[in-house]
């Protein structure tokens, strides 16, 4: 069993994920304790109640949380930067940052985030200019990555380029909206969904995310608030947008 | 005349037309809330908090004042007088006024051009007021000072003076002066800065950090550092970063000097 998934509450429940050690106790009756270790220091603490129904569940979350949500898009930087052709496309597998969210769910009904963190260090960047442009959560990514993902700490994308101009382009980075992301699982492999970048002119391309599984067999994470679900939900339903999410990169790629 | 009915100047009117006139400015007002509370709810999602405010009194004020002159309608008021007067009265009321209108209207005018917004840390230079703006009203804006301290400033003045709104933009850079000895290696000492501004993750990536040697100092090597930050976390970054970088050059046992001035005296 991998470690994403539900988990029964117990007496006593140990999750170990890279230096990260999740502990969750019962107290007495329908309390529970709640803590997370790193080198056994201890990082989060908390109590919780729970019912029958309540199980743990451990998930990949956006990058939107840690150390703290003041970014809402991400900047995948790709090392090397690669050339198109004029009229082309090529799919590469890059990777995404993604956090680990522990909630506390009522299956079927209601979830509570009891804790979230990342393995791997958060790092910003800004794209655009100062006056206009966007907080991103920074991301290094091997081009056509061999290695696969780091587990737990990244998501595996693919994602197609198209150049749909008449001139050759460099594509150094590629940005998309955090909030908009959704991710599927397999064996403790994250994916992003489908997605494809369109380079409109030499500064300007569109980040499509499809909303749709990039390979078979893939299961969708389920994302930590349900409020930021309806909110999505309903934001594609009022801009129309409801089959695709898109971005617009006008600062360049 | 009956006990119960009343006159003004070219005006006559029963206890009951009047109480029926008081009602219906009643009603105005009540109605007035209500619509600017339905307003409110339509307003939020589709506008900023300010503007959204100022548009719900407005239009309170409107539906009252409609309910004023439909009440004195009522009451068959006579405006012909009172439009010959309101000439004269509008140019008294115009000059006592003015300052009143001067505001609303710069209110107005500052909705429209948004230099900043409720929540905005801004300072006023003409009036060395700073802290964090906490209400943008019909013919003021509150600003609530760095200790706490509220200040209420006209929005004319505000409208007409240079403002620094510290988080108008996403991104804002730090810069930061440190003196080494001229002892030691600089390059080495710029790749230990590079690194320890490199474990801050809110020390953007890009713009990249920039470090150089600025200037031959009488006493010391300048070395300047510029790095950019998100504007939500800027002042607690600002404070880090002085800490931060003092603490590695520590580490590294390189020697930050301070002024020094060598005497020197003729055998007596």
């Amino acid at each position: 069993m991998g470690i994403f998934g539900l988990y029964s509450l117990k007496d006593r429940l140990a999750i170990d994920i890279n230096k990260e050690r999740i502990i969750v106790e019962k107290k007495s009756g329908d309390m529970f304790s709640y803590r997370r270790e790193r080198d056994g220091e201890i990082i989060e603490s908390k109590i919780f109640t729970s019912n029958n129904a309540t199980k743990l569940s451990v998930t990949p979350l956006r990058p939107i949380n840690v150390p703290q949500q003041i970014a809402r898009h991400v900047m995948i930087c790709i090392n090397p930067s690669f050339s198109l052709p004029p009229k082309s496309e090529i799919s590469l597998t890059l990777t995404i940052p993604i956090e680990v969210g522990v909630l506390a769910n009522v299956v079927e009904t209601s979830d509570h985030l009891l804790d979230f963190f990342s393995i791997s260090k958060p790092k910003y960047a800004l794209y655009g200019p100062p006056e206009s442009g966007f907080i991103c959560r920074f991301h290094n990514s091997d081009l056509n990555n061999s290695s696969g993902s780091l587990p737990y700490a990244e998501a595996i994308a693919f994602v197609k380029f198209e150049n749909q101009t008449s001139s050759w382009v460099s594509v150094h980075r590629i940005v998309m909206d955090a909030y908009m992301l959704d991710l599927y699982i397999k064996d403790d492999l994250v994916y992003l969904e489908d997605t494809k970048v369109i380079i409109d002119d030499e500064k300007t391309a569109q980040v499509f995310l499809n909303n749709t599984p990039p390979l078979p067999g893939l299961q969708e994470a389920p994302i930590a608030s349900d409020a930021l679900k309806r909110f999505r939900l309903g934001l594609l339903e009022r801009t129309g947008l409801s089959g695709k999410d898109k971005f617009l990169m006008e600062y360049g790629y | 005349m009956e006990w119960y009915e009343y006159s003004i100047p070219g005006v006559e009117f029963t206890v009951i037309q009047l109480i029926i006139a008081l009602m219906v400015i009643a009603v105005g007002g009540v109605i007035g809330r209500m619509v600017s509370l339905s307003a409110k709810k339509v307003l939020t999602t589709a506008m900023s908090n300010n503007s959204s405010y100022l548009l719900q009194r407005i239009v309170n004020y409107f539906v009252i004042i409609v309910a004023v002159l439909a009440a004195l309608s009522y009451l068959h008021v006579d405006f012909t007088g009172a439009l010959l007067a309101g000439g004269f009265l509008g140019i008294i009321i115009g000059f006592a006024t003015q300052s009143v209108v001067a505001n609303f209207i710069s209110g107005f005018f500052l909705q429209i051009e948004k230099p900043f917004a409720i929540g905005d840390p801004i300072k006023v230079i003409d009036s060395d007021i700073q802290g964090v703006v906490t209400a943008i009203n019909v013919f003021s804006t509150n600003i609530c000072s760095f200790d706490g301290v509220n200040t209420r400033i006209p929005n004319e003045k505000l409208f007409t003076s240079k403002i620094l709104n510290y988080s108008k933009h996403v991104a804002r850079r730090i810069i930061v002066d440190v003196g080494i000895s001229y002892k030691e290696d600089v390059s080495k000492v710029i790749d230990i800065i590079k690194k320890k501004l490199d474990e801050n993750p809110f020390i953007l990536s890009e713009p990249e950090p920039l470090v150089y040697l600025d200037d031959l100092g009488g006493y010391s090597l300048k070395l300047s550092i510029h790095v950019w930050a998100p504007s939500a976390v800027w002042f607690k970054l600002k404070t880090q970063v002085v800490q931060e970088v003092k603490e590695a050059l520590d580490l590294a046992g390189v020697e930050i000097p301070f002024a020094q001035r060598v005497m020197w005296r003729d055998n007596l």
